[in-house]
């Protein structure tokens, strides 16, 4: 008892969280920080930071904890986010946030179930905030684990509902990236498109290396050759800004159907040539309503000297509900407060939530945008002092994107 | 034949800017001896000095700028690094430039930061120079091509017409001769190396706006860049020439085929059953598979003729 209680004098002298004394709530950003999505992680990570402090203001938290927030650099690759989760452990870790990689989170997904079913006296849950393959709630699913975005197939629904009123489109090329998150979104293009416009053809389907691809040039001239009208992409970061990139200098004129555009440099990439032709399906951005345009502010007067702008509706949302959970459970123990995430409803600034008890996917409001000019329209806020913004087309109820699950808790 | 043409012209932009990339690196191992594998972090340096003094400067002058300043690195690597540990033997030399390449990232990321930075085509190169058919073909990539070709042609007449390429070569296959007649080999080991780096970042210059530029370029160029000098064969720049146009064009021509081995088999008349265990393995159409044919270009080279297209040492 004494060498454990010296071993947590040692440990509180290093700032790590320790047994009975734990005035901190570890929320560890296990997330890419280098390599070609370095720059994602950073916004992400500063999204949180913002929630996190002002969590931290509000104080409500039970015995008057604080949420403390510890990155660690994941690479972008699955290996590494287990090395990497095994020192977040080491950290004291309540809860893990991560969603740039789908493939990253059904590793650490797996590795955080089975680290609960060894130490059950220390759980730890997975908020999933961006990683959208619909097999993380269906058969990869687990107990620990919670997804705060619409998965590929609710944003794949949400955007070709809208393509299958676009009658002037009748051809569209499918490019994505080469792992599991990729090729869902190319499954569920073809197959939601065969039925909701059984006449569009699909003139080129390519899945292209992750990060890797640094001259979408050859991508682009087979795209031009196929006649395509339209590209719909779940590309994200470096792989969709180089991409539209390349697009923009051959001057490829088609509109483009994505999940991601509005994320750092995507839009200052595309500039005025996208006007009217780029769109979006999204959980949130700034334009849906006062609310949200109220939060893009406060992004930018907490960043004022940060290129991008505010992105990620998901960890706003992750963060106040498990503000909420713990509130209301009275307590920070992870598997408590997972129980009350279970089923919590609340009201985003975009419209109201609900956590599905069957499988932890988020029922939440999606929106079809466009990119527009801001100017003349006075009640728009732009991205990244482009004088363009998003513009919403179509807002899809929540209740309607929910999807047939095949997920079992045990 | 427009999808042909634009992808022709793509893979040759492609390729020369391998070419500048490489030539530098087997200059200098074709002088040295020295693999050096924090040549394209050189690369990445030009790319942001370039960006740096584009801030100040603008892009004209920057384009001579910054792969002085690599150059000024380079010499300040090899006068005070490489001179120190070449006395341990190559695998010193080796362990020092791999080090390098994770001291010039580290650098990078506390310097500019680990996001990329917003360095971008020049405004009076940012236009359509022709149009293919109805294919805009972007001023910047033939100014690319352009300048390549222009250092190419100027590196050959350096090495074969001028005193300092007759010392050069003579250093490289005699060097205590060369000494003995009183030249300082040293220094030109020294300029050689410099040299060899201003190159890489004359394609970092040229590079980084036309993709993008971040720490991470240099690891992503890096292997490319020693596939390119083993298939040309080590230390020759003829062989660096051809080997870049030819990684150039499999790694562009070869996005565009669709063709996976079930094709293939279909073709022959033998379907395979998409419930098969093969289906997913076996359906990888050519055009996925892009960004792993240059290493087995490589591999393949390395077996059949290891001592590449046009090198001279059989190891």
């Amino acid at each position: 008892m004494r060498l454990v209680s010296l071993l947590c004098v040692g440990l509180l002298s290093l700032q790590v969280s320790c047994g009975q004394t734990n005035k901190e709530v570890v929320i560890g950003f296990v997330e890419g920080l280098s390599g070609p999505f370095a720059n994602i992680g950073e916004v992400a990570l500063r999204h949180l930071h913002l929630e996190v402090d002002a969590v931290n203001r509000r104080g409500n938290l039970p015995d008057g904890i604080r949420m403390k927030v510890i990155p660690f650099d994941n690479k972008t690759n699955p290996q590494e986010a287990l090395l990497v989760f095994r020192s977040a452990l080491d950290a004291g870790v309540d809860y893990v946030f991560q969603g740039n990689s789908s493939s990253v989170a059904i590793a650490l997904t797996g590795a955080i179930a089975k680290h609960n079913r060894r130490n059950p006296e220390h759980p730890v849950l997975f908020m999933n905030y961006a990683a959208l393959d619909p097999a993380l709630t269906n058969e990869h699913c687990e107990k620990s684990h919670f997804r705060f975005d619409a998965d590929v197939n609710m944003k794949m629904a949400a955007l070709t509902e809208y393509i299958a009123v676009r009658k002037d489109i009748d051809s569209v090329y499918l490019i994505n990236q080469d792992y599991s998150y990729g090729h869902a979104v190319s499954a569920a293009a073809r197959s939601m498109l065969e039925v909701k416009r059984p006449n569009l053809r699909i003139v080129g389907d390519d899945l292209h290396p992750i990060g890797r691809v640094k001259d979408f040039s050859p991508y682009i001239a087979k795209i031009k050759a196929s006649g395509a009208q339209a590209i719909v992409t779940g590309n994200w970061g470096s792989d969709l800004t180089l991409l539209i990139k390349s697009a923009r200098q051959m001057g490829v004129d088609v509109d483009f159907f994505t999940f991601n555009v509005g994320m750092t440099g995507g839009v200052t990439t595309i500039g005025e040539s996208g006007v009217e032709r780029v769109h979006q399906v999204t959980n949130w951005h700034a334009n849906i309503n006062e609310a949200t345009q109220e939060n893009a502010k406060l992004y930018r007067v907490k960043y004022p000297d940060v290129f991008e702008d505010a992105y990620y509706g998901s960890i706003r949302r992750a963060v106040r509900m498990l503000e909420k959970a713990m509130i209301e459970s009275g307590t920070h123990n992870p598997e408590v407060v997972g129980r009350a995430l279970r089923d919590m409803e609340f009201a985003d600034d975009a419209g109201l939530v609900s956590m599905r008890a069957d499988n932890h996917q988020l029922l939440l409001p999606l929106f079809v945008s466009k990119l527009v000019k801001i100017a003349g329209k006075n009640d728009l806020v732009d991205i990244e002092h482009t004088g363009l913004g998003f513009e919403t087309l179509a807002e899809i109820p929540a209740e309607k994107t929910r999807m047939t699950t095949t997920c079992q808790f045990d | 034949m427009e999808f042909f043409l634009i992808t022709l012209l793509n893979s040759l932009s492609y390729g020369l800017l391998l070419f500048m990339l490489s030539s530098g690196l087997t200059l200098i191992f074709s002088m040295m001896g020295v693999l050096n594998f924090a040549h394209a972090s050189f690369y990445m340096l030009g790319a942001y000095f370039a960006y740096q003094t584009g801030m100040v400067f603008g892009f004209w002058p920057a384009l001579f700028l910054a792969p002085i300043l690599v150059g000024v690195v380079g010499a300040i690597t090899e006068r005070y690094g490489l001179r120190k540990v070449h006395k341990f033997g190559h695998v010193a030399e080796l362990l020092f430039t791999f080090g390098l390449a994770y001291v010039i990232e580290e650098v990078v990321h506390l310097i500019w930061g680990r996001a990329p930075v917003d360095y971008r085509i020049p405004e009076s190169l940012n236009f359509t120079l022709f149009t293919l058919f109805n294919t805009q073909y972007p001023a910047y990539r033939a100014f690319m091509m352009l300048v390549s070709v222009g250092m190419l042609v100027s590196l050959y007449l350096v090495l074969t017409k001028t005193r300092i390429g007759l010392i050069v070569q003579a250093s490289l296959t005699h060097p205590e001769m060369v000494q003995a007649l009183g030249h300082n080999v040293p220094r030109v080991f020294m300029l050689v190396f410099a040299g060899g780096c201003a190159l890489a970042g004359l394609a970092g210059v040229l590079g980084g706006n036309l993709f993008i530029t971040e720490p991470g370029m240099a690891f992503s160029v890096g292997s490319i860049v020693f596939v390119v000098v083993v298939v040309g064969g080590m230390g020759s720049l003829v062989g660096a020439f051809i080997a870049s146009l030819l990684i150039g064009s499999i790694q562009t021509f070869s996005v565009g085929f669709d063709l996976s081995f079930i094709d293939l088999m279909a073709g022959l008349g033998v379907i395979i059953d998409s419930n098969s265990s093969w289906y997913a393995g076996l359906s990888i159409t050519i055009s996925q598979t892009a960004p792993v044919l240059p290493y087995l270009l490589m591999v393949l080279m390395l077996i059949v003729r290891p001592r590449g297209l046009m090198g001279t040492r059989e190891t």
